[in-house]
């Protein structure tokens, strides 16, 4: 248990069963920036130098964004749509900007709201005025809109890895600095065990679970996100084998804090989500449902709602 | 003087029912269907009337709580928005596939030559999976890709557009269910006596008002059950939207179905979804009590 990071054993604890241990974590995924080589060289730009400013991100993204003849995005710059790779947006920037979902004791919802509405802003500026991202992108399918090259640059996590690396040249970067601190989205995998009739299996389960987190260098470094034991981090050749793609996604690590807040409804609270309040409450703004100045108190409404619960 | 003995009655036999002779066999012949009816539709159907009514989270057992999941689905406006949508989809789907149908059917009926790769051609995407379905028509309506807009010169964002999502999903639904009611409509008509189109042709009675006056009447019972058919399929939409938006962007194509399986399964939220589940069926009760009554299947 000692090998395990901070981090891990942190998101590995689920409210409903009284904050107790619901999996044995096996990786940790942050989230990092896809750029699109082919689109970037296409448009004149160094791939060995993607952007990790807003500034230098900005201008990477008016670089990159073409126009067809009706001055239609094609493609966009980022890869955003209305849904779960906007409501990660968000929330990264919005952290990045000093936001925070809850007080640390979890009573309170919003801490800093204002720096939630200049993330939005920074959004429908990104979106309608500078006019590189697009929503047009179908959020069931954002990977396979990402590979049609709808946009030429993805927020978006580890996992996704392997699949897109057989179909595109891609290049990954840390996600820029928007805001003053830099944060990003994490999300926990590992492995769920479950109560059995049979108690006395226990023992060997917990055997074959420990063998593979002990064994877990493979999948930590070219199968999926990185490691949650410490002694994995510190070998010596954890970067290097896990190839020059999946590098930032590791580092981000460090700074990797955006993940579920610990209470009931924690699915509301996640930053990465097609269905929750967050996305109810950001799309209804992103397509003119409703007006930015109600954004905030409407989601801060409700999830102060949802930690009353408890 | 005759005695007369007193009347008895005839003794109970064991394998009679009101002086008929029980046949066993027809009932355990009929068991195979009927156990696995009671236990995997009675049964479910008979829990999911309880658990509407608790809150269960599946890690704890149900907890009793009245009304309370109906009252909190009544205030829901994303619920709401989800019925709204599935009665748009009812009323896009139903009188498109209705009369697609009847044209096809009307059309394949004239056997003009090629009508036999029409009659398959026509009905086969009946047979074709959902998956299939909602991974097609994610690619033909693409926005910058997609053979939709290429070929009509067009830039509709079909399935990303909070205005057209919907109506790219009808687009994929009436392709898909348009062959059932194809076909039913093709055999009522190959079942009309030739005897009586041709007195009316006698009669002086031309290709439409023979349409009007004599086939369309004769085929009230088929459309009847075609637009209830229709209308349930339409009103329990799920697969199409799953695939092709998740009922996405905003909520703009979320259907009932789809928000039931976000708050059943996604967030282990049974009793919720039970009771909207609840709600729905009796929405498609009322839709369908309405429609048999004003669609009278007698035909004329």
């Amino acid at each position: 248990m000692t090998d395990f990071t901070d981090n891990s054993l942190r998101l590995a604890r689920y409210p409903n069963f009284d904050n107790g241990l619901y999996l044995v974590p096996m990786d940790a995924m942050a989230m990092a920036q896809l750029i699109n080589v082919n689109q970037a060289t296409g448009a004149g730009l160094d791939v060995t130098q993607p952007p990790t400013t807003g500034e230098a991100w900005n201008a990477w993204m008016r670089t990159l964004t073409r126009y067809d003849d009706q001055g239609n995005l094609n493609p966009a710059g980022m890869t955003m749509g209305t849904d779960f790779s906007a409501t990660d947006a968000w929330g990264i920037v919005a952290y990045q900007m000093g936001f925070r979902r809850t007080t640390d004791d979890l009573k309170t919802a919003c801490v800093n709201p204002e720096a939630g509405t200049r993330a939005l802003r920074w959004m429908l500026d990104t979106l309608d005025t500078q006019r590189v991202a697009t929503r047009e992108i179908n959020a069931n399918d954002i990977y396979k809109d990402f590979t049609d090259g709808h946009g030429s640059s993805l927020w978006i996590g580890p996992w996704v890895l392997s699949g897109f690396t057989k179909q595109l040249n891609l290049t990954s970067a840390e996600i820029p600095l928007i805001g003053t601190e830099r944060h990003t989205y994490l999300e926990l995998g590992g492995l769920q065990v479950f109560t059995q009739r049979d108690t006395s299996r226990y023992a060997a389960t917990m055997k074959a679970i420990k063998w593979l987190s002990d064994n877990s260098f493979e999948w930590t470094t070219v199968g999926r996100g990185g490691a949650a034991r410490k002694s994995i981090l510190a070998r010596p050749d954890y970067l290097s084998s896990a190839g020059t793609i999946r590098k930032p996604f590791i580092d981000a690590l460090q700074y990797a804090d955006i993940g579920p807040v610990p209470v009931t409804a924690a699915a509301d609270f996640s930053i990465y989500s097609g269905s929750n309040v967050l996305y109810q409450e950001l799309s209804a703004v992103l397509t003119g449902s409703k007006p930015v100045e109600t954004f905030m108190p409407d989601l801060c409404g409700r999830w102060q709602t949802l930690l009353d619960q408890g | 003087m005759v005695r007369v003995a007193p009347a008895r009655h005839a003794p109970r036999h064991p394998l009679r029912w009101q002086g008929e002779r029980i046949d066993w066999a027809g009932y355990v012949f009929v068991l195979p269907i009927l156990v696995p009816f009671v236990l995997f539709t009675l049964v479910p159907i008979g829990f999911g009337l309880f658990v509407a009514f608790t809150e269960w989270s599946i890690a704890r057992p149900p907890q009793w709580t009245g009304l309370a999941n109906i009252q909190a689905a009544l205030n829901d406006p994303q619920l709401r928005q989800a019925f709204g949508n599935t009665l748009r989809y009812c009323l896009i789907i139903v009188p498109s596939v209705t009369l697609l149908g009847l044209l096809f059917a009307l059309f394949v009926n004239q056997r003009w030559p090629g009508y036999v790769f029409a009659r398959a051609a026509l009905f086969s995407p009946y047979v074709v999976s959902a998956t299939v379905v909602g991974i097609v028509w994610v690619w033909i309506l693409d926005t910058q890709n997609g053979i939709l807009n290429q070929y009509l010169g067009i830039r509709i964002p079909w399935l990303s557009s909070t205005s057209w999502s919907l109506v790219g999903i009808s687009i994929a639904s009436v392709w898909w269910d348009v062959g059932l009611a194809f076909i039913l409509f093709l055999a009522a008509l190959q079942d009309i006596d030739p005897e009586v189109l041709s007195a009316a042709k006698i009669d002086g009675a031309g290709r439409l008002q023979s349409l009007r006056y004599i086939t369309l009447p004769l085929l009230r019972p088929t459309l009847s059950l075609i637009i209830t058919l229709q209308s349930i399929s339409s009103l329990r939409i799920y697969s199409q939207v799953h695939l092709m938006t998740d009922g996405r962007p905003a909520g703009s194509s979320m259907s009932v179905m789809n928000y039931i399986v976000d708050f059943g399964i996604q967030r282990f939220r049974f009793g919720y979804a039970s009771a909207i589940a609840l709600m729905l069926f009796a929405l498609i009760l009322v839709v369908t009590l309405v429609q048999r009554r004003l669609i009278r299947e007698r035909a004329t």
